[in-house]
């Protein structure tokens, strides 16, 4: 049995390779995509709206009002990058329904990849907010000993977003992949729902944790989180 | 192996153009859009408060100019009122003027109408006093009106007291002296009427005896300009009184009805 999907390769050429999470995830991006496209071909500034688009503004506008509860000051800055977060990470998560179906999120590759552009988004908005000089400076905070915690912090919980999404998701897949082979029937169809359950959450807390992550940054002034992720699964 | 740098550099570059394609396709337009929407609505809210107060102000206008509007028009009708008042006592005042005049009028054409009655009365009753006292003389006394007259002169003439014969004798003593009558006197009458005149002024004087041709109520002596006489006019100023008294009576109970 596979653990990743990364290890299910159909092309390679040298160090280029075409596995299943680089496909799912196109034909992901393609549907992703392709249904922002169709919906929000037509839109209608009027008091009438369509379904879908009334579904796309829930959905925008609920992101929105999160990353502004959360703390960050203009949402709309961020929410192309948080809001993606959580769409691709949900969106991947919610089609485990589908047969034969293999998240990419499944693959510590993917996770890796997702933490690593939150590991580079977190000081890119901070030195956009307070400027290179006054970022760096919050690692010497709240004394200068404190530069090495902090920076293992920074690592740390970078690697701790990724291995936490991956092995939700991975668990998962695994844990239905085995119960399939014990017992096909009923128990597989439950934890598949528990899956989508947990799927929902994993991408809610990635989320979450990226914006706190860059709303600590970009605060002004402000002190380093002290891991918001503590206590989390 | 767990990672695989090949697709995790892949899945990197996959995110960002997954961040790129919903920016451009997703976020952009819906926000856009709700954007759009809630511009519309505050405008449409802005709008509305702008009209709002537009109609706040028009109402407030409209009570001002109906506040004004009443006050003009009370005070119109308390000019038209006093222009009414005014012309109305002035109407009045012109028809009691009339009426004033009018009763006036009446008065004098009443009184005018009255004169005349009395002055038909009076004579019709100088002539029948004439007539009756002439008949009762003739009747009772056998003696005509005249011849009394003049016997009634003559006996004043007579008797008279020494103040009024002196003033008799210079009334004499000036010209002419004419005696009228109302009627034609006898020739002995003339003579005793000469005589007595002889006596009282001492001498002859020149007598013109002369009925004219409005009728005299009696006998009486005229030397410029003054005079002696006999009448009945004291008989009949006694009965016109009465007279008078019984026409009042008649009429004015009418007259004081129009009063």
């Amino acid at each position: 049995m596979e653990l990743s999907p990364d290890h299910s390769v159909y092309w390679q050429h040298g160090f280029l390779k075409l596995n299943l999470t680089i496909i799912t995830t196109w034909v992901l991006m393609l549907v992703l995509s392709a249904g922002a496209w169709v919906i929000t071909r037509r839109l209608s500034t009027g008091e009438k709206v369509s379904r879908w688009q009334a579904m796309l503004e829930i959905l925008v506008l609920g992101i929105r009002d999160q990353i502004g509860g959360i703390g960050l000051q203009q949402p709309q800055r961020y929410i192309g990058f948080l809001g993606t977060l959580f769409l691709f990470i949900s969106f991947s998560n919610l089609c485990v329904i589908l047969p034969g179906y293999v998240p990419p999120t499944g693959s510590l590759s993917t996770t890796a990849a997702l933490a690593l552009c939150v590991f580079l988004a977190v000081p890119l908005f901070g030195i956009m907010r307070s400027g290179l000089r006054g970022y760096l400076s919050t690692y010497l905070k709240p004394t200068p000993f404190m530069l090495p915690f902090n920076l293992i912090g920074e690592v740390s919980r970078t690697l701790a977003l990724a291995v936490r999404l991956f092995g939700n998701i991975m668990s998962g897949t695994v844990i239905v992949g085995i119960l399939v082979s014990i017992t096909p029937l009923l128990f597989p169809a439950v934890m598949n729902a528990l899956g989508l359950l947990t799927g929902m959450i994993q991408a809610y807390i990635f989320s979450v944790l990226a914006t706190v992550y860059i709303a600590a940054a970009t605060r002004e002034g402000g002190e380093r989180p002290a891991h918001p992720d503590q206590g989390t699964k | 192996m767990l990672f695989d740098p090949f697709t995790i550099i892949a899945q990197i570059i996959n995110f960002l153009v997954l961040v790129w394609l919903l920016r451009r396709f997703l976020y952009r337009p819906v926000l856009d859009a709700i954007q759009a929407r809630e511009d519309r609505i505050a405008s449409g809210l802005r709008d509305a408060a702008r009209e709002k107060a537009e109609a706040a102000s028009e109402r407030d206008e409209l009570v001002r100019r109906n506040a004004a509007f009443d006050r003009e028009r009370d005070v119109r009708m308390k000019q038209v009122q006093a222009d009414v008042e005014r012309q109305r006592s002035t109407w009045m005042d012109a028809a009691r003027k009339e009426h004033e005049a009018q009763r006036e009028q009446l008065r004098t054409a009443l009184d005018r109408e009255r004169d005349e009655v009395d002055r038909a009365i009076d004579g019709q009753l100088r002539e029948g006093v004439f007539a009756l006292a002439g008949k009762t003389l003739h009747d009772l006394a056998d003696a005509t009106l005249a011849d009394r007259m003049a016997d009634k002169l003559v006996e004043r003439l007579v008797g008279s007291t020494n103040e009024e014969r002196a003033r008799l004798r210079d009334m004499l003593m000036k010209g002419p002296v004419i005696v009228r009558s109302a009627f034609e006197l006898d020739e002995d009458h003339r003579k005793s009427l000469s005589h007595a005149i002889k006596d009282l002024a001492g001498a002859t004087i020149d007598l013109h005896f002369e009925v004219p041709a409005t009728r005299i109520d009696g006998i009486e002596l005229v030397s410029d300009g003054l005079k002696v006489s006999w009448t009945i006019s004291g008989y009949l100023r006694d009965m016109e009184e009465q007279v008078r008294s019984l026409l009042r009576k008649g009429t004015d109970p009418g007259t004081d009805r129009h009063d």
